[in-house]
C-alpha cells in the first residue's frame, strides 16, 4: 500500500469538513495512517492509485458523499497543442509515451507538491519503481516547437538539481537520481551499446527517461502551462496514467489540450479517455453481495462510486471513469456497488447447506495425538522455525551437508536464515543451550516439518525429535520414548545400530519402519553439546511421521 | 516435626560444615528449602552455622548517567564557568541545585546561584563510591567499600541511584547434639512413623504407632509440569472452531511454485510481491515444474485477457516459500471442484506456515502462521461471508460490530474485497483477515462455475495479545523459562 499527505485545512475546504473522515474512509476501503492538525496521512489501497493524486481522492470522497458525478467533462477534443515522434530506436526499449498540455493550472499553495507526491508515488508503486511508468512535467512556456522521443547512448544536458551540463553516462554515475533509477534503463542499441531513452523538442533535450527532467522547463508553483508526459513499457498503462492525470486537472478547472503521437506513420490523439461502458444484471450484484437491490436501485450506489449509471429493464449499463484503471470486469463494478450499498450494511446470511462435518488433515491428527503422548511423558512442546542456517543444522552438530539434498534461499534479509531445516534436534539443542539456568530435568519436543531434495524435487516431511537433558541421562530413556511413541502410534519399529556425528559412538540406534531407516536416538556427543553451550548429558532422537512413511 | 527438616538434618550429618549451595547439590533439595529449613532448625537450637553478609549492587539508569559527573558537580563547573555567580532561572537541573546546596557548594539568594569559597574541590565521595560499587571488582572489595562508607551509600540509596541488596550467606553449618539426638529420635526411634514404608503397610505395623504431625505450611519445591507450546495451543484452539463449524482441514506444500503462490490468485507477474524483495526464492532447488498443464492454459489466458500482459512460464516455475497459505486452499479447490455435483457446496480451512523475505525484529518474522478458510457453493455470497467470519470470531468470544469491524479492501485474487480487523480497548488496530468472492475468472479456471468466498490471515498477533507479551520473537525462542512459566492464552 502507498501512503499520501494532504494538508487537513486543504481538506476541510474542499470535503466540506472532515467530521466522521476516518468512518468515511474506512468505509470507502482506505485507511488513516496518522490524523495530524497539520496534515493527515492516508493508506491508498493498491488498485485505487488515481486517489493517491490530491484532486481524484477529494473528488472520490465528494461523490462518496452525494455529489452526482458527470463524466461528460472529460473531453478534450481532436485538435492537438503540440506532435510528438516516436523514433524507432526507442520503440526496441521503451516504447509508448503518451502527453497533453494544460493550460489555467494553479499550483499555489500545496497543489504543485501534491501534483509531484502522486507522480512520485505512482511511478514507484504502480510505475514498478519507474521501470513500467514515468511521467515528466515541463513548463510548456520554456518547450520550443514539437517534441521527439528518441533514444541516444550519450546526449547532454542540464538536469534538475544542478547547474552544470552532465552526459548520460554522468547523470547515472553522478547525479542522486541517475544513481537511484540506473537500474531501470539499461538497454542495449544496435551493435549492443547501451542507449537510453530521451525526450527534446526542436531545440533541446526535455529530459532522460525515466530518469530526471532538463533545468530548462522546471515546473515552479506560479506557473499555469504544462506539457506533461507519460512513458512505459505497457501501452495500456501508459495511457491510463497520462488520463489520471488529465481527469485531475479537468476537475480542477484547467483546460487540458491533446498531443499528437506519431509512430512510424501511425498517429494517435492523447490523452485518450476513452469512454467505457459495462452491461451488469442486477441478480448477478444481488446475489453476489447477498443483499435485496434491485436494478433500480443501483445507479445510486454507484453514484457514490462515481459511476454514471442507467437502469435497463433487469440491467444496468455503468459508465466507468476514465481514471479508474482497476476495473476489469463486471466483478469490480459489482464490489463498487457493494461499498457504494455499505459493507457495514450487509446483514450476515448463515450458509444454507445440508452437508456439514468437519474433519481434521491425517497428518494433524497424528500430531495431536503425539502432542498428548510425550505431554505425558513429561516432554514440553518447542516451536522452532523451520528457517535455519548451516551452521546450527550442520557444522555445530558434527554433520555434512549435502548441498544438492538441502532447501536453499536465494536471498535472505537477515543473515541467520539460509536453508530450511533437515532435522528437529539441531534447533532443540539451541533451545536447552538458552536454558542453562533453568531446573533440570529439561525435556523438549517439537512437531514439525524438515526438507530435502531429492532429484531435484523437494520432499516435506513430518518429524518429531525430543531431548531430555539431566544429570542422569542415557541411552535407555532415548529408547523407551521411541518404543513408547511407536508402539502407541501402531508403527513396526526395528532397532539396529546406528551412527551419527552428533551422538557418541556405539550409543546410537537407527529406527526401521518397513525396512526403512526413518529416526536415529542416542546419547548426544559433549563436542555437539558444548557447540550449544550445553553442560549437562544430553539424549534424544528424531522420527519421520507423516502418515504416509508410518508403514 | 516435618519431613523435609529431617532430610535437611541428614543432609548436614553427612556433610557436616558445608554451606546452603554445598547441601543442595548433596542432597538434591532445592537451595530455597534448604535455607528455610536450616533457619527453623536453628531456632530450636538443632544446628549452627556462621553467617556472613553477601551484597550484590543493581545501579538505576540514572545512577548510570551520573558515572561520569553528577548534576551538582556539573552545576558547580557551570557557575565557575559563569564567574561564581548564575541566575537560578538559567538552571534547569533542579537536583543538581538542589544536592549543591546540601552539599554546601553553593548559597542561594536574591535569585542566585553564589559559589562558596570552601566549594567542593578535588574528587566527589559520593561518586567514587558510586563507581567503586559498580565495578564489579569481587565480593570482598564490595563488602569493604560497603562497611567502610555506609553515610555515603546510605545517600547513594536514598537519591535511588543504586539498590543494594544484603543477603546473608550461611556457612559452616553442623549438627548440635540436639540436632544429633533429633535425627535418631525423628527416624522412628521415638515410635512415631516418620515417612511412610511399604513394610509398615504391608505388616500392618501403623496399627500400634502415631504418625508424626507434618508441618502444612512447610516449604515445598516448584514444580513445572510439561506443557504444550502456545502457538500450538492456539493453532488447536483456531482448528477445532473451524472444525466444529463443519469445516474440514486440508495441508499444502511449505515450498511452492510461484505458480500456486501467485499465478493461480491472479498476481500479475510484475507485482511487487513477486520481488525478491518481500518472497523468499530458493536457489536450490530454482525451479518447481508446473504438472497440471491443462490447468496452466487457463491460468496463462486469465492473466494475458485480464492484465493484458504477456506470461512467461518460466517465472511461474520459480520455486518459492508459501507467502499466504491460500495457495494450499486454491489447491484443494482444484482438487474437488470439478467432482461437486449440483446444489453441493464444500468448506475447508488450512493452517500453514508462511513467509516474507523480512529483516527480524520484535515485531517481524520471516515465518509465521496463517489460517485460510473457503466456501464453495452455489449461491454463496458476501452477506455469508460476513456471516461465517462473524460465527467464527463469535466462537472465540468476539462480537462483529463491536470487537470485530469490516471494510473493503483489494487483493487481486478477490472482488468484492474485504478486511476484517480487531479494535481490542486499548484503541489499537489488529488486521486479522483479508477476505472476499473469489474472481470467477479463477474459480473458472480451477473447474468450477461455482461462487468460492475466501479468506486468510495471520494468527501472531492477535496471540500475542492472548499471553500478554509485545515481542513476537519470544514466541519461538523457546527458552525453558519461558516455556514453563508464559501466561496462559486469554483472548
Amino acid at each position: 500500500m502507498a501512503t499520501i499527505t494532504f494538508k487537513t485545512k486543504d481538506l476541510e475546504r474542499d470535503l466540506g469538513g472532515i467530521d466522521r473522515l476516518d468512518e468515511r474512509i474506512s468505509d470507502y476501503g482506505m485507511e488513516i495512517e496518522e490524523q495530524g492538525k497539520e496534515e493527515m496521512t492516508f493508506d491508498i489501497s493498491p488498485n485505487r492509485p488515481d486517489m493517491l493524486d490530491y484532486n481524484g481522492f477529494v473528488r472520490a470522497l465528494g461523490y462518496f458523499s452525494g455529489k452526482e458525478p458527470e463524466l461528460g467533462k472529460y473531453d478534450v477534443g481532436k485538435s492537438p497543442a503540440l506532435t510528438v515522434t516516436v523514433t524507432p530506436a526507442v520503440r526496441r526499449i521503451r516504447p509508448y509515451i503518451a502527453a497533453m498540455v494544460v493550460k489555467g493550472a494553479n499550483l499555489k499553495g500545496d497543489r504543485l507538491k501534491y501534483l509531484i507526491n502522486f507522480t512520485e508515488k505512482f511511478s514507484i508503486t504502480y510505475g514498478r519503481r519507474r521501470k513500467k511508468i514515468a511521467m515528466g512535467l515541463h513548463n510548456l512556456e520554456a518547450v520550443k516547437g514539437d517534441l521527439v522521443y528518441d533514444a541516444a547512448a550519450n546526449e547532454k544536458f542540464v538536469p534538475l538539481g544542478t547547474d552544470r551540463e552532465m552526459t548520460f553516462g554522468e547523470i547515472l554515475e553522478q547525479h542522486n537520481k541517475g544513481i537511484e533509477y540506473a537500474d531501470t534503463v539499461a538497454a542495449k542499441g544496435k551493435r549492443g551499446r547501451a542507449i537510453y531513452p530521451y525526450l527534446r523538442d526542436s531545440e533541446k533535450i526535455l529530459s532522460m527517461i525515466p530518469i530526471i527532467n532538463s533545468k530548462a522547463t522546471e515546473v515552479r508553483d506560479s506557473m499555469s502551462s504544462l506539457l506533461i508526459d507519460v512513458t512505459g513499457t505497457d501501452e495500456r498503462t501508459v495511457e491510463k496514467t497520462l488520463d489520471i492525470l488529465a481527469c485531475s486537472f479537468i476537475d480542477s478547472g484547467c483546460k487540458v489540450l491533446p498531443c499528437r503521437i506519431l509512430y512510424n506513420g501511425t498517429a494517435m490523439s492523447t490523452p485518450l479517455l476513452k469512454e467505457r461502458t459495462i452491461g451488469i444484471r442486477a441478480a448477478d450484484a444481488a446475489k453476489t453481495i447477498g443483499v435485496g437491490i434491485s436494478a433500480g436501485d443501483i445507479p445510486g450506489y454507484l453514484g457514490r462510486m462515481g459511476y454514471e449509471a442507467k437502469t435497463e429493464g433487469k440491467k444496468v449499463s455503468a459508465r466507468v471513469p476514465p481514471y479508474r484503471l482497476d476495473v476489469i470486469n463486471e466483478q469490480d463494478v459489482i464490489e463498487d456497488i457493494a461499498i457504494g450499498y455499505g459493507y457495514r450494511k450487509i446483514i450476515p446470511r448463515p450458509i444454507v447447506a445440508a452437508d456439514f462435518s468437519g474433519a481434521p488433515h491425517p497428518n494433524a491428527e497424528v500430531r495431536e495425538a503425539l502432542d498428548a503422548l510425550m505431554l505425558g511423558l513429561g516432554y514440553t512442546e518447542a516451536l522452532n522455525t523451520v528457517l535455519t542456517n548451516e551452521d546450527i543444522n550442520f557444522s555445530r552438530m558434527g554433520r555434512k551437508q549435502e548441498r544438492n539434498a538441502t532447501v536453499s534461499v536465494a536471498r535472505s534479509k537477515t543473515e541467520a536464515i539460509s536453508m530450511l531445516r533437515t532435522s528437529i534436534m539441531p534447533q532443540l539443542l539451541q533451545n536447552l543451550g538458552i536454558s542453562t539456568s533453568e531446573r533440570m530435568p529439561q525435556r523438549l519436543f517439537e512437531i514439525g516439518s524438515v526438507f530435502r531434495v531429492d532429484n531435484g524435487k523437494v520432499v516435506e516431511e513430518i518429524m518429531i525429535g525430543f531431548l531430555g537433558e539431566h544429570s542422569k541421562a542415557n541411552l535407555a530413556e532415548a529408547r523407551t520414548v521411541l518404543n513408547y511413541i511407536t508402539g502407541r502410534l501402531g508403527m513396526k519399529a526395528t532397532i539396529e545400530r546406528g551412527s551419527d556425528p552428533s551422538m557418541i559412538e556405539g550409543r546410537c540406534g537407527a529406527v526401521l519402519i518397513g525396512g526403512k531407516r526413518r529416526g536415529i536416538f542416542g546419547e548426544l556427543h559433549p563436542e555437539a553439546l558444548s557447540k550449544f553451550g550445553i553442560e549437562e548429558p544430553v539424549v534424544g532422537g528424531e522420527l519421520i511421521i507423516n502418515a504416509d512413511a508410518m508403514r | 516435626m516435618d519431613e523435609m527438616l529431617l532430610r535437611v538434618l541428614k543432609a548436614i550429618e553427612g556433610n557436616p560444615g558445608s554451606d546452603a549451595d554445598g547441601l543442595a547439590k548433596s542432597s538434591s533439595i532445592d537451595r530455597g528449602t534448604i535455607i528455610s529449613s536450616i533457619n527453623a532448625l536453628e531456632s530450636d537450637k538443632y544446628v549452627h552455622f556462621r553467617t556472613e553478609a553477601e551484597y550484590s549492587v543493581e545501579p538505576s539508569k540514572e545512577g548510570l548517567s551520573y558515572k561520569d559527573g553528577f548534576p551538582e558537580e556539573e552545576l558547580v563547573e557551570k557557575v565557575k564557568s559563569h564567574g561564581g555567580e548564575i541566575a537560578i532561572s538559567s538552571i534547569k537541573d533542579q537536583i543538581g541545585l538542589i544536592w549543591a546546596k546540601k552539599n554546601g557548594w553553593i548559597e542561594i539568594s536574591e535569585g542566585k546561584a553564589r559559589l562558596k569559597k570552601e566549594a567542593h574541590t578535588g574528587e566527589y565521595a559520593q561518586r567514587k563510591v558510586f563507581n567503586a560499587l559498580i565495578s564489579g571488582s569481587g565480593k570482598a572489595h564490595l563488602t569493604n567499600t560497603i562497611r567502610s562508607n555506609p553515610d555515603v551509600v546510605k545517600l547513594l540509596e536514598s537519591r535511588k541511584l543504586l539498590t543494594i541488596n544484603r543477603a546473608e550467606r550461611i556457612e559452616d553449618i553442623s549438627l548440635t547434639d540436639a540436632g544429633k539426638e533429633a535425627i535418631s529420635k525423628w527416624s522412628g526411634g521415638s515410635g512415631e512413623i516418620a515417612e511412610l514404608t511399604r513394610d509398615i503397610i504391608t505388616k500392618r505395623a501403623w496399627t500400634d504407632k502415631k504418625f508424626r504431625k507434618y508441618d502444612i505450611n512447610a516449604v515445598v519445591d516448584g514444580i513445572y509440569p510439561a506443557r504444550a507450546h502456545p502457538v500450538m495451543e492456539f493453532i488447536d484452539i483456531v482448528r477445532n472452531t473451524w472444525m466444529r463449524m463443519g469445516f474440514t482441514e486440508v495441508e499444502g506444500p511449505i515450498v511452492e511454485s510461484a505458480f500456486w503462490n501467485f499465478d493461480a490468485l491472479f498476481v500479475p507477474q510484475d507485482h511487487p510481491t513477486r520481488d525478491m524483495q518481500d518472497t523468499f526464492f530458493l536457489s536450490n532447488p530454482e525451479s518447481i515444474e508446473i504438472e497440471d498443464r491443462e490447468l496452466m492454459g487457463r491460468i496463462s489466458a486469465m492473466h494475458r485477457k485480464g492484465w493484458q500482459m504477456q506470461w512467461k512460464e518460466k517465472l511461474a516455475t520459480q520455486a518459492v516459500l508459501k507467502t499466504q497459505s491460500t495457495a494450499a486452499t486454491i489447491r484443494h479447490v482444484r482438487k474437488i471442484a470439478s467432482a461437486l455435483k449440483e446444489g453441493e457446496t464444500a468448506r475447508f480451512f488450512s493452517v500453514g506456515k508462511t513467509f516474507r523475505n523480512e529483516s527480524i525484529d520484535y515485531k517481524h518474522l520471516a515465518e509465521f502462521y496463517q489460517v485460510d478458510g473457503m466456501v464453495i457453493g452455489d449461491g454463496v455470497n458476501l452477506a455469508n461471508l460476513i456471516h461465517v467470519i462473524s460465527e467464527f470470531y463469535a466462537r472465540l468470544g468476539f462480537v462483529m460490530g463491536k470487537d470485530i469491524h469490516i471494510r473493503p479492501s483489494y487483493f487481486p485474487f478477490v472482488e468484492p474485497g474485504m478486511e476484517v480487523y480487531y479494535t481490542p480497548e486499548d484503541g489499537s488496530k489488529i488486521e486479522l483477515l483479508g477476505s472476499g468472492v473469489i474472481r470467477k475468472e479463477i474459480s473458472k479456471a480451477m473447474g468450477t462455475n461455482k461462487r468460492i468466498l475466501a479468506w486468510g490471515g495471520g494468527i501472531d498477533r492477535l496471540l500475542l495479545k492472548g499471553l500478554k507479551i509485545e515481542s513476537i520473537t519470544e514466541l519461538y525462542r523457546n527458552s525453558m523459562e519461558w516455556l514453563r512459566n508464559r501466561n496462559e492464552i486469554e483472548l
